[in-house]
């Protein structure tokens, strides 16, 4: 089974897309729990999303690990801890879209996957339908690039 | 977010904004230079958080705000976050790889 381990934005994304729960029943998806504390920051305004997201936690399906942290520049509490969880538990990608996270993760050769192309995984992996996928994507299509929607689109086509 | 008091010279122009905010907003002088100085800050942190400088977490943990809210503040500023499009490609490898396996 494959191993995920997403930062706070990137669960946020999902579960506003409703890719969530798929997404932790095909893989095994863990949060450090630095980060799973930033996205419980929302139900301060009664952000649904972290409420689904606290659900997932509640029944064990997203794995929360406190991490030491060691603190890089630029970058939240919860993203350090994510790159600490992602080397603790030698997963097979970090999901997120955070260009400033994303550009340290490049740098040290780390696996990462957009939110968008998490979303094509579980398309290509008939987890959920094409339309399903497209309908996500729809639905955080505000949230993220337009070449990112773009792209992520493509590919759902199998282009 | 804790207040330190700091000297600042104000431009005349900006203080006649803020005593028009402040008193549209009815707030006292004080708040409302405050306030600007915020909605500034906002804006310059977002600015650096899609130019990759910081990451949404720092931004949040800047401005005292949720992950969620700086989403929306995004929205509302009009500015789209997220990765490049080399960053893009990259992620594109690993799905590609993960189908296979």
């Amino acid at each position: 089974m494959r191993i995920f381990v997403l930062d706070a934005d990137a669960a946020i994304k999902l579960a506003k897309a409703a890719m969530l729960d798929h997404l932790v029943s095909f893989a095994s998806c863990a949060m450090a729990k630095q980060a799973y504390d930033e996205a419980m920051r929302g139900k301060e305004k009664m952000y649904e999303d972290a409420f689904a997201i606290e659900k997932l936690a509640e029944n064990g399906r997203i794995r929360l690990s406190a991490v030491e942290v060691e603190r890089e520049e630029g970058l939240g509490l919860g993203e350090c801890a994510t790159l600490a969880l992602f080397r603790k538990m030698k997963a097979d990608a970090i999901i997120s879209d955070d260009r400033r996270f994303l550009s340290l993760l490049e740098g040290q050769e780390i696996p990462f996957m957009t939110s968008g192309d998490s979303i094509v995984l579980l398309a290509r992996k008939r987890k959920i339908s094409i339309v399903a996928a497209d309908e996500a994507l729809e639905a955080i299509r505000y949230l993220i690039r337009e070449e990112q929607y773009q792209f992520a689109k493509r590919m759902i086509g199998g282009k | 977010m804790e207040a330190v008091p700091y000297p600042l010279r104000i431009p005349e122009e900006i203080l006649t904004l803020a005593k028009l905010r402040a008193k549209e907003e009815y707030v006292d002088q004080s708040t409302a230079i405050r306030q600007l100085l915020y909605l500034g800050a906002e804006e310059y942190i977002l600015h650096l958080v899609e130019s990759g400088r910081l990451s949404i977490g720092k931004a949040a943990e800047l401005l005292h705000l949720s992950i969620q809210d700086v989403q929306r503040l995004a929205v509302k500023h009009g500015v789209r976050l997220g990765p490049t499009m080399a960053q893009q490609k990259k992620s594109a490898e690993v799905l590609h790889r993960l189908s296979r396996k």
